[in-house]
């Protein structure tokens, strides 16, 4: 009986990731008493390494709302927020879920998530590199809160990158520092800024490393499973404090994958189907899918999403591969092409190459109600996959936090169904 | 029938046959036509380089073929465009030109030009932060590249003159709208919501010059016109694109007693407000009526398209103000709540009807704003 084989192999290193988070809350309340600014920003594209270099304790809505999926709590934040007219259709479900923690927070004076109290913000930061709607999420915390917003801009990236982009970039950042200057009275030191920058560099090489790693077969690890990891890579890359040292963290990962790969232990047993994931996890269903799927010999050997915060190679993505000697514009190359601010070419170019790197045999694709800048060319890259590269896909209809648009025994089906087909393929392949 | 009715009719029937009547058009004149979806795009240029600059629009058939393509679960109007598209209801157009506003139209761009053989296509990065400090720099140089592409394939260059031409058509156009407009401040309403849209949309799609033509026989006539509308509830219609998706939902509000006097929608009031001032250089005069003279919730900050939603209600004395939002329009659903309580602080209730792909019966909508009659009374 499927039901009966083991589940997988989860890295023991995410454990960790609970208990540096309560310590970082607890900093956050510690900055806050003692006077200084509290900065909300968005976990996508925001230059996290300037707010550490600044030491300025800053708050990810996006990676909170995550959590409070995870922890099954959202759907109560959800409903507030919609009883305040912000549709469940039409609105982000990590906007909702961040909006009704805060309506939450009455009469406490702040939101409350699932982890502890979160002081509330003194500015607020958003960059339009990943989807626009981070935009108008900024927007009405800004008109919610009363507070200074600055909004850096990165221009679509669905043709080669002209001077002018990544000059404006590097004008969006120069206005960025200003603006912090200005709101939290601190001086940017840019040593401090290469040095956070460097670290974030070497996070991201750490990060490379241990996706590289699940080249091999069996595969070491599930790549969902290393999606926890994300909040590390996203909120304190380029942070050099203990616990919150990325650089720290993503070295015992690595250390762990290694040590498995030395020992030829894959991440579940009997592995038959290597899977790529395109979109958000569903963080709600977040274990019981890689186990599912483990139980009938099937694991995600890679995915879009791991690859948001390192790229991958000849795709230079996001702030973990610059290293030390950089510049404004430097980032700007770096951060205009990234994946989710990339046009239809560009991503199936890229989803193709980790289908032939990692030797994949199907792809699955959560077509994300909640996400539509992660949707928006799924089609056209599934019909690709299939027609070029001959790779069954499976499109799964979900949301990455609102788990009233995921029917579990509806996607039970499809996947047995999916598993069938690749299953046929294989003999096929063996017969011919 | 007065002169008025009689003009109000004729652009009436142009929109209905707007695809027939621009065909004609191409033929007899040979000019190219390109399409534009949005009021960020400067059409001015357009114009400057000879073509016909026409708005694509959504109509009120059902989303097919897009379906293959772009999930349901995006904006209804957007799918709706790529539909027509795709079915070669646009055939005509020789190019399409699309800025970058929210992250739907950005997915209408990318599918129209990777799946629709239109010969021209130019997608225009327009600055997200209209107020930073190197916005109206860049979006200069933005519009300096589109003018050249736009010289490379027709051919031939746009002088300062034809751009100063092309200005003062489009401002002339504006004036008269705004002149329009101002007829609906009065006691006696002297045009509908549903004409004024057939107004705005004659605009969108026909040679500027004759529509100025028009618009100002309509002004001679509407202060003399018999029959004008009875509508009791004075309203104001928010939207992003209002179009002939709209003239059904338009005419049941005003059929049971409710008169629009005035609007904020991207082919409305956002799309005639400002001028393109003259001075110095042409296309940095256009870039900045493109970066700060329209005040969608597409960009930051959004400060003065909340102050535009106010002022206009006061302005125009609207007893309450409908929303008719699409159900996946990311900017406006993230807008609303605040939007209708900014409103709310002013004594100015409002109904909000969401439009999705199975549309709402009309039944429904009869229900609900005769109900919100009810409650604004009067």
């Amino acid at each position: 009986m499927a039901e009966e084989k083991p589940l997988v192999k989860r890295l023991k290193v995410n454990e960790e990731i609970n208990a540096a988070m309560k310590k970082y809350i607890a900093e956050g309340w510690r900055a806050k008493k003692e006077g200084e600014k509290i900065c909300w920003t968005t976990g996508g594209g925001a230059p996290r390494e300037l707010l550490h270099a600044m030491d300025i304790w800053c708050y990810l809505p996006e990676v909170q709302s995550a959590i409070t999926a995870s922890d099954q709590a959202i759907v109560q934040y959800h409903m507030l927020a919609e009883g305040e007219g912000y549709s469940m259709d039409g609105v982000c479900p990590y906007a909702r879920g961040n909006i009704g923690e805060i309506i939450s927070c009455r009469p406490q004076g702040y939101p409350l998530g699932t982890r502890g109290g979160i002081p509330t913000p003194d500015i607020l930061l958003a960059f339009k590199t990943f989807c626009a709607t981070l935009i108008y999420w900024w927007e009405a915390l800004k008109r919610r809160f009363g507070v200074p917003l600055f909004v850096g801009d990165t221009v679509f990236y669905n043709r080669p990158m002209e001077t002018r982009d990544v000059m404006y970039y590097a004008d969006s950042m120069r206005d960025c520092v200003n603006f912090l200057e200005k709101h939290t009275g601190k001086r940017l030191d840019t040593e401090r800024l290469k040095e956070a920058q460097g670290l974030s560099g070497k996070a991201g090489e750490l990060i490379n490393k241990i996706l590289e790693m699940n080249k091999n077969v069996p595969a070491p690890f599930d790549e969902l499973d290393f999606m926890g990891t994300a909040l590390a890579a996203c909120w304190w890359r380029g942070c050099r404090k203990t616990p919150w040292n990325a650089v720290e963290f993503f070295k015992k990962a690595l250390a762990e994958v290694e040590e498995r790969v030395e020992n030829q232990i894959g991440a579940i047993e009997d592995e038959r189907f290597r899977l790529v994931f395109d979109s958000n996890p569903p963080w709600y269903k977040f274990n019981w899918f890689g186990d599912y799927l483990a139980q009938r010999g099937a694991i995600y050997v890679t995915s879009s999403f791991n690859r948001w915060w390192p790229g991958y190679n000849g795709f230079r993505y996001g702030w973990c591969v610059m290293g030390r000697d950089w510049s404004f514009e430097d980032i700007g190359k770096c951060n205009i092409p990234h994946w989710i601010n990339a046009g239809i070419e560009e991503r199936i170019r890229y989803l193709s190459r980790l289908v032939k790197d990692y030797r994949v045999d199907g792809a699955i694709f959560m077509d994300n109600r909640g996400c539509r800048i992660l949707s928006y060319a799924m089609l056209d890259e599934a019909a690709y996959l299939e027609r070029e590269l001959g790779i069954p896909t499976l499109l799964y209809e979900g949301s990455m936090a609102d788990p009233r648009h995921f029917d579990e025994e509806m996607v039970k089906v499809q996947l047995d169904t999916f598993l069938e087909i690749l299953e046929k393929k294989k003999k096929n392949k063996r017969g011919s | 029938m007065t002169q008025a009715v009689e003009i109000l009719k004729s652009m009436k029937r142009l929109v209905e046959t707007k695809h027939d009547q621009t065909r004609d058009f191409k033929k007899q004149t040979g000019r190219k036509i390109i399409g534009y979806t949005c009021p960020y795009v400067p059409i001015e240029i357009i114009s400057a380089a000879g073509a016909l600059p026409v708005w694509v629009l959504g109509n009120t058939g059902t989303v097919i073929e897009a379906g293959g393509y772009i999930q349901g679960y995006f904006c209804r109007y957007m799918r709706n465009l790529f539909d027509q598209g795709l079915q070669g209801v646009y055939d005509y157009l020789d190019g399409i030109v699309v800025p970058r506003v929210c992250d739907a139209m950005q997915s209408f761009y990318e599918h129209w030009v990777r799946y629709i053989a239109t010969p021209y296509k130019w997608f225009l990065q327009h600055p997200f932060v209209t107020s930073a400090s190197s916005a109206l720099n860049y979006w200069t140089t933005e519009l300096t590249a589109f003018r050249e592409s736009l010289e490379e394939y027709t051919g031939s260059p746009i002088s300062n003159d034809d751009l100063r031409s092309a200005i003062n058509r489009y401002n002339t156009n504006r004036s008269l709208l705004r002149q329009l407009h101002d007829l609906q401040r009065s006691n006696k309403v002297p045009i509908s919501g549903t004409e004024l849209l057939y107004v705005l949309v004659s605009g969108l799609i026909m040679p500027i010059e004759e529509h100025n033509k028009l618009l100002q026989e309509l002004l001679q006539g509407l202060p003399v016109r018999r029959d004008a509308p009875k509508g009791k509830h004075r309203l104001m219609i928010i939207r992003g694109c209002l179009a002939e998706d709209a003239i059904p939902w338009l005419q049941e509000i005003e059929r049971l007693g409710g008169i629009i006097v005035t609007d904020v929608t991207c082919s409305g009031t956002e799309h005639y407000s400002k001028d393109v001032l003259i001075e110095g250089d042409l296309l940095s005069a256009i870039a900045l009526r493109y970066l700060r003279g329209v005040r969608c919730p597409e960009y930051s900050p959004m400060e003065p398209l909340f102050e535009h939603v106010l002022r206009t209600a006061k302005d125009y004395r609207v007893q309450g103000a409908i929303f008719l939002l699409e159900k996946y329009c990311d900017p406006y659903c993230l807008a609303y709540p605040d939007l209708r309580r900014a409103l709310e602080e002013q004594r100015i209730p409002s109904l909000l009807i969401e439009t999705g792909e199975i549309e709402m019966p009309l039944g429904q909508i009869r229900t609900r704003t005769q109900a919100f009659f009810e409650m604004i009374g009067g």
